[in-house]
């Protein structure tokens, strides 16, 4: 079975924190030893799957390997998660200029190889899935997130270009996922929800389509993370064919999972920072409920937080979030 | 006037080359400053503000049109100057220390300078020593930005340094509410950038 079907099908509303970081509370190490040796990543990621018994086992969000491997600089910090320092391409000349490097360099191969350990020992009715960051989203890391956002408008083509080649190493990338034995990625176009909604469609819900249609078969799917769109963004969002969406906290998630049609999932939102590090127990517990009650009439709803979770999130929170009942 | 029209326009559209073009015509031609600035530059910013709050306009556009407006101010601010015209107020932003995100803080920043006011643009991750350089350079309201849960609680330190000297600081950013600014007793809060401009109208006493 694949997952759509798997979550759909099921008799209780499934969750799927994006938590790896976490895990660390329990496997102990810092965040940059689990983004740059797999077996550490592992092993954060087993000690989750052994306290929650979650079906799904997600990879690390490291949304700077892809950057890093087209050759922009990273900035690493002991418990914070990689992040790109400064530009590397400032005009369209470079985004012409740019080689698409072969994903099978850097750090990606970190990621791949925890996927590849984790799907090894994967059971029936679990599903492996790999992160990686979206199209435009990337294309935004390497030529910068504000001066990307004004080229869209000012020289589309250069954009457009820029994308196409980020389009293509992400295929590759998730490729190299799906072979290793993920059942899905979970794609993550933060940058994407500061767009217009037309932009939207055009600059990234163009592309994830171009990306399911070389990738998605019965057994692998793709699903879309967007941390910052709106309500209003949703039909730009959809039209990028898939099933699976996944929400931050500005999207009105019990709208759009009453919006769209019963065999598309709508996951989200509550808030990392708010909920998973800030809050006290009985707030998770409580909000957890209030979605899952206000949910509880449909089978596409997936609960989750709203984005990554981050290593200094609370343990007592995550145990909250997978106790929470209706 | 026409040539006023067509300024606003090309702001608003995010031409920048445009834009330095026909306000450079204008001021060739021997039209005042003040009114280029009053009559087609400040209502450009004023109205695609407005559409941004409606999301009529999304973060892209604003970006391009501040990138116009900007263009156009670096042709009539040193004809300005020369002319002996004073801003409305002299104003210092900064993005706190901790917190690197500068795309709310670059359009609070040029719609207060489109609306008149002279702003030094301290940059990210400023500490109260980086805000006293701006008073220094004679700032007498702070404008603090913050999109971090983490860096956030920065500000409070930022209010309380300030209190006693007499300078206002006012506060925003995607976490930020209302709330927050009254528990921490700074001068004022607005959720976007258009009413950062009408907030320090009301401070400052403005109604430009
Ligand atoms: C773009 C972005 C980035 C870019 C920043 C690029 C740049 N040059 O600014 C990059 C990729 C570098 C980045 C990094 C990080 N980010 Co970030 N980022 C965003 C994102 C997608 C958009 C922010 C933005 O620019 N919004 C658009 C502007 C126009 O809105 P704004 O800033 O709120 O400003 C408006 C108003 O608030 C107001 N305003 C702003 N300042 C002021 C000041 C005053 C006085 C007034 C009156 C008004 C006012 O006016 C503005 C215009 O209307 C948000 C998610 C989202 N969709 O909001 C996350 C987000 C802010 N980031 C987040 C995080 C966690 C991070 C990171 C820690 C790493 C990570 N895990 O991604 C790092 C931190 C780096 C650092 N130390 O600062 C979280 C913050 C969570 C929290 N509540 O603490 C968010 C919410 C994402 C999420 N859902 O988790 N990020």
């Amino acid at each position: 079975m694949n997952i759509i079907d798997f979550i759909l099908r099921s008799s209780e509303t499934q969750r799927l924190p994006v938590a790896v970081y976490p895990g660390l509370l329990l496997s102990g190490g810092t965040v940059r030893e689990i983004t740059s040796d797999w077996a550490l990543q592992l092993k954060a990621i087993k000690a989750l799957q052994a306290r929650y018994k979650s079906p799904f086992a997600l990879t690390a969000m490291d949304l700077s390997v892809e950057a890093e491997n087209f050759g922009a600089k990273v900035l690493f910090s002991e418990n914070e998660v990689p992040t790109i320092d400064g530009r590397l391409l400032t005009n369209a000349e470079d985004i012409e200029k740019i080689k698409v490097p072969s994903p099978d360099k850097g750090r990606g191969i970190v990621q791949i190889k925890t996927l590849e350990a984790l799907a090894k020992e994967k059971k029936s009715d679990e599903f492996i899935l790999g992160g990686l960051i979206g199209p435009y989203s990337l294309a935004g890391r390497l030529f910068g997130i504000s001066e990307f956002m004004e080229i869209t408008l000012l020289e589309p083509e250069a954009a457009h270009c820029l994308i196409k080649k980020a389009v293509e190493h992400q295929i590759k990338y998730a490729k190299m996922f799906k072979e290793a034995g993920a059942d899905a990625v979970f794609m993550a176009e933060p940058a994407a929800g500061l767009l217009w909604p037309e932009g939207l469609r055009d600059f990234s819900s163009v592309y994830v389509k171009e990306i399911a249609a070389e990738l998605e078969d019965e057994n692998f799917k793709i699903i879309l993370h967007n941390c910052g769109c709106t309500i209003e963004h949703l039909d730009a969002v959809l039209a990028s064919g898939i099933s699976f969406f996944h929400f931050g906290k500005p999207t009105d998630v019990v709208k759009a999972v009453h919006t769209v049609p019963d065999n598309i999932i709508i996951a989200g939102n509550l808030d990392p920072m708010e909920m998973f590090v800030q809050a006290s127990v009985e707030e998770m517990k409580s909000k957890a409920e209030e979605l899952l009650s206000q949910t509880a009439d449909k089978r596409n709803f997936v609960l989750s937080s709203g984005c990554d979770i981050p290593p200094n999130a609370k343990l007592a929170n995550l145990d909250a979030f997978y106790a929470a009942e209706l | 006037m026409a040539e006023l029209q067509k300024i606003k326009e090309a702001i608003m559209g995010g031409k920048r080359e445009e834009v330095s073009r026909l306000v450079q015509a204008a001021l060739t031609a021997g039209d005042s400053p003040v009114e280029i600035l009053e009559g087609g530059m400040i209502p450009a910013m004023r109205e695609i503000g407005d559409k941004f709050s409606r999301n009529e306009v999304y973060v892209p556009q604003m970006l391009i049109a501040a990138r116009a407006m900007q263009a156009g101010l670096a042709l009539v601010e040193p004809v300005l100057a020369q002319t002996g015209h004073q801003p409305l107020g002299k104003l210092c932003i900064g993005t706190v220390k901790g917190d690197l995100h500068d795309i709310g803080k670059n359009l609070v920043a040029i719609m207060l300078k489109g609306a008149g006011y002279e702003v030094v643009d301290l940059g990210v991750n400023c500490d109260i020593n980086k805000y006293e350089e701006g008073i220094k350079q004679g700032a007498n309201v702070v404008v603090c930005s913050a999109l971090l849960t983490t860096t956030m609680p920065y500000m409070k330190d930022v209010v309380e340094h300030f209190k006693s000297k007499g300078v206002k600081v006012i506060i925003g950013g995607a976490p930020v509410t209302q709330n927050y600014a009254d528990q921490i007793g700074a001068d004022g809060y607005s959720e976007d950038a258009n009413g950062a401009v009408k907030l320090v109208d009301r401070l400052l006493g403005k109604t430009a």
